[in-house]
């Protein structure tokens, strides 16, 4: 439209028209001039029409040639005036460097942590595995009753997932519907190889597991189904690209050389490709080895391979082309329960009638698999989702703070807006002239938004497992998320402010000073929403932010009964580089006398479970008692532990003994219970003397003592209840152990010489994870730490913005009422009356805000609830406190603004106006 | 004489014509008319084109406006660039007659 105007005069109104002008002005030129020589009028004409020659020719070709010239000249008016604008915007950013800085800043803010925040988000939870056709993908799960030994809730996901091992075989038989079903499980390995042993990690994986996925080999070959028949027959394995690569010495004839895996030589049939290292977020397999080889490499858990109460393996499987999710499960599932019917069922023991129909009652279940299979999804998904949201708001703040400083740059360009108007300027034209301006602050906010990025990265980094590798990356998905939100914050913070200018003072500035006046009212009731929305969100963050902190000052005043002076802890695997368990016991015995006999050390001790690591094992126990009530639940903890335990971490029995050396594999079975476990088997008075067994109800084992309830796998769990048992008396001896050393000398000078005396038994024994109690114990607040502080630090930020928000939608109104205050005050209002008047405005938007933010606290709240500690997410005193911070915040913002209006002075603001 | 040279002529003739200001389409044809002698007479109507092409190219520009007769005409002029194209082209196009003319005087080539 603009354009056409613009060009009316160079083209006239139609380009048709005017050559067809241009050239009948020729012929009756010509005309004239032949009849002036004395030619007829018709004879003139046709005359003067040969002479022309084909005139539909030439103006077909005048037209075909102004039609090109025309699109060229609007396509360089386009750019030129783009380019224009951003040279004008620039010039004009250049003369506010202060308005400038802060959108810039406040822009890159919300750009840079959601970029971070979504491609962390991304790369963890949304991108499907790299393989072919990954949403033909499904993982398998049997959720339900599951009594009897659990080997789950690892990296490859939650108890839910689990299936014994004859189960599998089972389904692998029967299935119909997949072209391939799989099973794996993790495994921690020593590996030996060129002569030297280290960590690493291991795959078991079932026959169909490469072909399943379609996973090729680099060189040699994959596993299939004739290395998975027998169980402990196929001593084969294959390496992971970058295990081979990296720590395996490259070398391209790497098949058929041997590689020993926790102590057992196998032969390395394959390497797979680049980049596969199973489907596991979070957890990379350096070597694969075949399912059945589970049982020589790793001995000590229990489960034989008949096992069908022994629950280990994770399944995953591939659709058949044409066959659906649902048609997989509706085929699958009758199998599944006749098996759970008729073969698993009569197995169990000691279960109530209503346990066993809830075992009966199990169902299976199919879900999409493309993104493999992973305990570190549902792990950190809440987490995410709230960070998300957390950095979601900070982009709307952001981008509403914007809006609104933007609006207070355009007032004062009415009068240039509504110039260039009047001028013959569009409103299109204005429009996209202001909208090109937030486009160039978006584009410096992204540019700044970058370094944001890393920085959120490098606070958010700590939140996720170690094992995800990420590291501040340019790739495309950040690059884009950051255009995205560049262009959503352009829109946001532009449209209205572009629109509002035109619209208002178009009419107005030159025209009609009332009008204006209106228009700017308008703008100021505009910038009071705006303000409402900000204080409304950053109410949001003060509430969750005050929420975290008081979840971390909860779970930091928990007591950790143990004392931590001098303590150190430390693991020993021996079995995994091939120590059967006799030997282990032997080298566990002499290492005892070892670190006793160190100089400084006044207790050690042992255990099978690390200390304030997440780590837990429940089982169902039996206890003997008058009056127990049959079918509830009779889950305990427990852990196997060494003598002196309790002694040497310092925690007191409340009851009873501790094992000593006598409590041997002959001896008489003993146990040790916490407090909730006799408050829970209703052991209040003596449990001391009652008799209980473990799985089955054979009453074999006495309870020796009762100590006090302490914080055993974290922080969040003090009072689980909990029974110990001597490991020299369990059904098999352990092939790894926790040492627990204290010392009244340094716990570093102690460090050292647990290493030496370690390695004086043997020099090719990796010891695992030695840790300072001191140094367990914060790493177990480490989440709650970490969610409180970058909350916090968002909520701060936000606040931060807010009040400037705040700051300048009552700096804005007082300016605008100068006048109308100046009036009042003539008229007798007071200074105080005025800076009420200030104050009042204040408070309405912290009570709209506040209530608006309350609100939707309570909802985002209610999504947190499970990452917080000992208290409510609607806990009044918190929603009090932010409330008050709130209200600290909004009076700090308006106390200059109240000031400069009770100090306006009358008689200069009237004859001002 | 035809295609390009006669094209070439053409434009150079054009802007021959408007060198001495601005002037509407029948004009420079009838310019051209007389000063060669009406020995171009191609088709009139072919002027129109090659006068577009040349606004086109930036080397003339056309306004509306009226003729000696009192009638809207458009009315075509040299811009800067096209008198420094016609100073380039004259001299081409004299050096190029030159030769040609040499060529024709030139005595039988001796083997």
């Amino acid at each position: 439209m603009t354009m056409r105007r613009r060009f009316r005069g160079l083209f006239g109104l139609d380009p048709v028209h005017d050559v067809e002008a241009e050239m009948s002005f020729h012929l009756d030129m010509r005309i004239r001039e032949l009849i002036e020589r004395g030619e007829s009028p018709e004879r003139a004409r046709e005359l003067a029409l040969r002479r022309f020659g084909d005139y539909d020719a030439s103006r077909r070709a005048c037209v075909d040639i102004d039609a090109r010239r025309r699109r060229h000249l609007l396509r360089q008016e386009v750019i030129t005036d783009r380019i224009q604008d951003v040279r004008y915007a620039i010039r004009m950013f250049r003369r506010s460097p202060g308005f400038t800085g802060v959108a810039v800043l406040t822009l890159a803010l919300g750009i840079g942590s959601n970029a971070a925040v979504f491609s962390i988000f991304d790369r963890v939870l949304l991108q499907p595995l790299r393989l072919v056709e990954p949403d033909r993908l499904v993982n398998l799960a049997a959720p339900g009753l599951k009594p009897g030994p659990k080997y789950c809730g690892g990296v490859m996901g939650d108890c839910d997932g689990t299936f014994s091992y004859p189960m599998f075989r089972d389904l692998e038989q029967a299935q119909r519907v997949f072209i391939g079903l799989a099973a794996h499980r993790d495994f921690e390995a020593t590996l030996g190889h060129l002569g030297q042993a280290e960590n690493g990690s291991g795959l078991f994986v079932s026959g169909q597991y490469f072909s399943t996925l379609g996973v090729r080999p680099v060189f040699g070959r994959l596993l299939g189904p004739d290395d998975d028949r027998t169980v402990g027959a196929a001593d084969v394995a294959v390496l992971s690209h970058s295990y081979w690569r990296n720590r395996a010495g490259a070398r391209a004839d790497v098949v058929g050389t041997t590689i020993s895996v926790n102590g057992t030589p196998m032969t390395i049939v394959g390497v797979a490709e680049p980049g596969f290292e199973g489907t596991t977020r979070g957890f990379s397999a350096d070597v694969f080895v075949p399912l059945t080889m589970r049982w020589r490499l790793q001995p000590w858990p229990s489960g034989a391979p008949d096992n069908r109460r022994a629950y280990w393996i994770y399944l995953f499987a591939r659709l058949k082309p044409g066959i659906t999710l649902e048609q997989a499960r509706v085929s699958l599932d009758p199998t599944y329960r006749a098996i759970i019917n008729g073969v698993e069922a009569p197995l169990q023991e000691g279960l109530t009638d209503q346990t066993m129909r809830q075992f009966k009652a199990r169902t299976l279940r199919v879900e999409p698999g493309s993104r493999g299979q992973s305990g570190l999804i549902s792990d950190v998904r809440p987490a995410f989702m709230l960070v998300l949201a957390v950095t979601g708001l900070i982009l709307i703040i952001t981008c509403l703070n914007v809006a609104n400083l933007l609006l207070t740059h355009t007032a004062p360009r009415a009068k240039e807006v509504a110039t260039r108007l009047s001028l013959g300027a569009t409103r299109g034209r204005l429009v996209a002239q202001l909208l090109t301006e937030c486009c160039v602050l978006a584009i410096a906010g992204a540019c700044v938004s970058f370094a944001v990025t890393r920085a959120t990265l490098s606070l958010v980094r700590p939140l996720l497992p170690p094992e995800l590798p990420l590291q501040f990356d340019l790739d495309t998905t950040l690059v884009a998320a950051t255009a995205m939100l560049a262009l959503a914050a352009t829109l946001a913070i532009g449209l209205f402010p572009a629109l509002h200018a035109v619209r208002h003072s178009v009419v107005s500035a030159l025209k009609n000073h009332a009008e204006q006046r209106g228009g700017g009212r308008r703008a100021a009731r505009f910038r009071t929403t705006l303000a409402t929305i900000q204080v409304g969100l950053s109410m949001v963050l003060v509430v969750l932010a005050l929420l975290f902190t008081r979840s971390l000052a909860n779970i930091s005043r928990v007591d950790p009964v143990v004392q931590p002076d001098g303590l150190v802890m430390f693991g020993l695997a021996p079995q995994r580089s091939g120590y059967t368990a006799a030997r282990a016991a032997t080298l566990f015995e002499q290492l005892r006398e070892e670190l006793a006999a160190l100089p400084g050390v006044t207790g050690v001790s042992s255990s099978t479970t690390p200390l304030l690591a997440d780590n837990e094992r429940v089982t169902s126990v039996f206890v003997e008692r008058p009056g127990a009530t049959p079918g509830t639940d009779n889950s305990s903890r427990y852990d196997e532990i060494g003598d002196g335990y309790f002694r040497t971490l310092g925690i007191p029995l409340t009851g009873g003994r501790e094992f000593t050396a006598s409590d041997s594999v002959n001896a008489p079975k003993v146990a040790i219970v916490n407090e909730q476990f006799a408050r829970k088997f209703g052991l209040d008075r003596g449990a001391i003397g009652t008799r209980m067994s473990v799985e089955t109800p054979t009453l074999d084992t006495e309870i020796v003592g009762v100590v006090k309830n302490f914080p055993h796998s974290s922080f969040r769990d003090a009072a689980a209840p909990m029974y110990f048992v001597p490991f020299r008396q369990g059904t098999r001896r352990p092939g790894f152990m926790i040492f627990f050393v204290r010392t009244i000398i340094g716990s570093d000078e102690l460090i050292g010489d647990i290493r030496k005396a370690v390695f004086r038994l043997d020099r090719n024994l990796p010891i695992e994870t030695v840790r300072t109690m001191h140094d367990t114990i914060r790493r177990a607040t480490g989440r709650e730490r970490l969610m409180g502080v970058m909350i916090g630090a968002f909520a701060a930020l936000a606040l931060l913005v807010a009040a400037v928000g705040l700051y300048g939608v009552l700096a804005y109104t007082v300016s605008q009422r100068t006048a109308e205050i100046g009036l009042r005050m003539a008229l007798g209002a007071t200074r105080t009356t005025v800076r009420w008047m200030v104050l009042r405005h204040m408070t309405v938007i912290s009570v709209c805000g506040g209530a608006l933010g309350i609100t939707a606290a309570l909802v985002l709240g209610q999504a947190a609830q499970t990452m917080l500690f000992g208290l409510k997410a609607h806990d009044p005193s918190v929603l009090a406190a932010a409330t008050l911070v709130l209200l600290a915040v909004a009076t700090a913002a308006a106390v200059i603004p109240a000031d400069r209006a009770a100090r306006i002075d009358p008689n200069r603001a009237l004859k001002y106006e | 004489m035809q295609g390009d040279i006669l094209r070439g002529t053409f434009d150079l003739l054009i802007l021959k014509a408007l060198s001495w200001g601005p002037a509407h389409g029948y004009a420079v044809a009838r310019w051209i008319e007389q000063a060669t002698s009406d020995t171009l007479a191609v088709g009139e109507g072919t002027l129109y084109p090659a006068l577009h092409r040349l606004e086109e190219r930036g080397w003339i520009d056309a306004s509306w406006g009226v003729s000696e007769n009192n009638r809207q005409a458009k009315f075509y002029q040299l811009t800067k660039r096209g008198r420094a194209q016609l100073t380039v082209e004259t001299r081409n196009w004299r050096r190029y007659a030159a030769a040609v003319f040499a060529a024709l005087d030139a005595p039988p080539q001796k083997s």
